[in-house]
């Protein structure tokens, strides 16, 4: 068996979840490949997260509010990158199917195989804590992003450019996707080179990766099963999120990174920005628009 | 055949094929694990064209009823009933939109795994019904 190498990517803000994500990715890969992290982590002073003490495991640490947010993060995280074989990019918060790297790399050669430059993307499935217990919900479709195109969606794509993702329901045998989840991306390690883009905050981060990675000419594929769970943000109980988010502690350093994130996205897609941190030139940005069917000058959306 | 009935069938027709997918999926694993196996790989392709004619029905269905065709497929999920009246719905002469296909699965950006359009990541098939429809790379 050809030993191969996967660098995973993770940005995390005070999430006590991180040290059990990276330990949980470690136990469930299948041993046949090695994993090596990448990580960012920003805590609160007074209470540290600690990143587990491993060889495999380069990361880097601010204390909030000093490098908010999950651009910088990830591009920290992303400078970790030694030459690995493939590239993951995961959340904080996120559990793994045994055997996950596997499963991956299988799939990502099987498009390979089918002619197409692969990047694997899906929403993740649902992991949650009832009574102190994780749980893992079933995980059996794996959906592509689609855009919601009602009246309301467009108005507000018209606006921040923000592409209105959702999950659809694959029951037709679709292999791609229009959008990328932040949560599940997985690709060759020449993803390292497509370096995050400093400036987003959060909103914005998948549609800027979705407009760069295809016209950095990648195909938005679905992988055939979905490995990865992830805990979705609880708004009416952060306990049970076990994470914190940084608008409900650091509300005007936030606005104003939100100010700023919104204004890149624009500048790279209305100056139509080929270069470090934006497009690719391997395909145009009008050529996204007409595989994802929409329009970002009229924010048509299907 | 009524609405209800066009209805009806596009249920019978989605649990046909939630129940052919997991089929497939399982051939494919066994047809990659063991190129060789012809019997696995002829199953394959009958059960792949199966879901295309299951595909293709449905798309006739839901155009005649009124439905877009939204990102990848003709998808009901999001569909704003105010566009539909906008979007020209016609459905192509069948020898149309038979040439069309037949090229499609001629061109070099036609993924065969999965029957679609690269450019576009539409099924290229249900994409050539549409009358307004155009290729991207100029073919039809």
């Amino acid at each position: 068996m050809v030993v191969a190498s996967i660098f995973v990517q993770v940005s995390s803000f005070q999430d006590y979840e991180l040290p059990l994500t990276i330990l949980d990715c470690i136990e469930k890969s299948s041993g046949n490949n090695i994993i090596n992290f990448g990580v960012f982590n920003c805590y609160f002073e007074n209470d540290k997260i600690e990143v587990p003490n491993l060889y495999n495991v380069k990361f880097e640490e601010s204390v909030a509010p000093n490098k908010l947010g999950v651009g910088i993060g990830r591009y920290i995280a992303n400078s970790f990158y030694n030459g690995e074989n493939y590239y993951l990019q995961i959340d904080s918060h996120s559990r793994f199917d045994q055997n996950w790297d596997e499963f991956l790399i299988s799939d990502y050669l099987y498009y390979k195989d089918a002619g197409l430059n692969p990047i694997l993307t899906t929403y993740p499935g649902i992991y949650m804590y009832e009574d102190d217990k994780e749980k893992l919900l079933s995980n059996d479709s794996t959906p592509y992003i689609g855009f919601n195109n009602s009246k309301e969606s467009q108005a507000q794509f018209l606006k921040d450019k923000i592409l209105p993702q959702a999950a659809m329901y694959n029951k037709e045998g679709n292999i791609f996707t229009k959008g990328v989840s932040g949560a599940h991306i997985f690709g060759p390690g020449d993803l390292h080179l497509i370096e995050p883009n400093k400036k987003i905050l959060h909103w914005g981060e998948e549609t800027l990766y979705s407009v760069r990675f295809y016209t950095h000419g990648y195909d938005l594929l679905v992988p055939r099963k979905n490995n990865i769970y992830h805990l979705y943000y609880n708004q009416d109980n952060e306990e049970i999120s076990r994470r914190k988010l940084p608008g409900n502690y650091f509300k005007q350093e936030t606005e104003s990174l939100l100010v700023e994130s919104l204004a890149e996205l624009a500048r790279v897609i209305d100056n139509n920005v080929i270069g470090d941190q934006a497009l690719g030139s391997k395909r145009t940005l009008d050529e996204y628009q007409r595989y994802a069917n929409i329009d970002f000058k009229t924010g048509r959306i299907g | 055949m009524t609405k209800k009935d066009e209805l009806n069938r596009i249920k019978e027709i989605e649990i046909q094929q939630l129940l052919l997918l997991p089929e497939v999926e399982a051939l494919r694993s066994v047809v990659n694990n063991n190129p060789k196996d012809a019997i696995a790989s002829e199953i394959l392709e009958e059960k792949i064209d199966e879901l295309s004619t299951l595909r293709k029905e449905k798309a006739l269905l839901l155009l005649n009823l009124g439905f877009q065709i939204t990102g990848i497929s003709i998808d009901e999920t999001f569909v704003d009933t105010e566009m539909w009246k906008q979007i020209d719905l016609a459905v192509a002469p069948l020898e149309t939109s038979n040439l069309r296909y037949s090229l499609c699965t001629n061109c070099p950006e036609f993924v065969t795994i999965s029957k679609q359009c690269k450019p576009l990541g539409v099924f290229a098939e249900e994409y050539s019904l549409i009358e307004s429809s155009s290729c991207p790379i100029g073919k039809w």
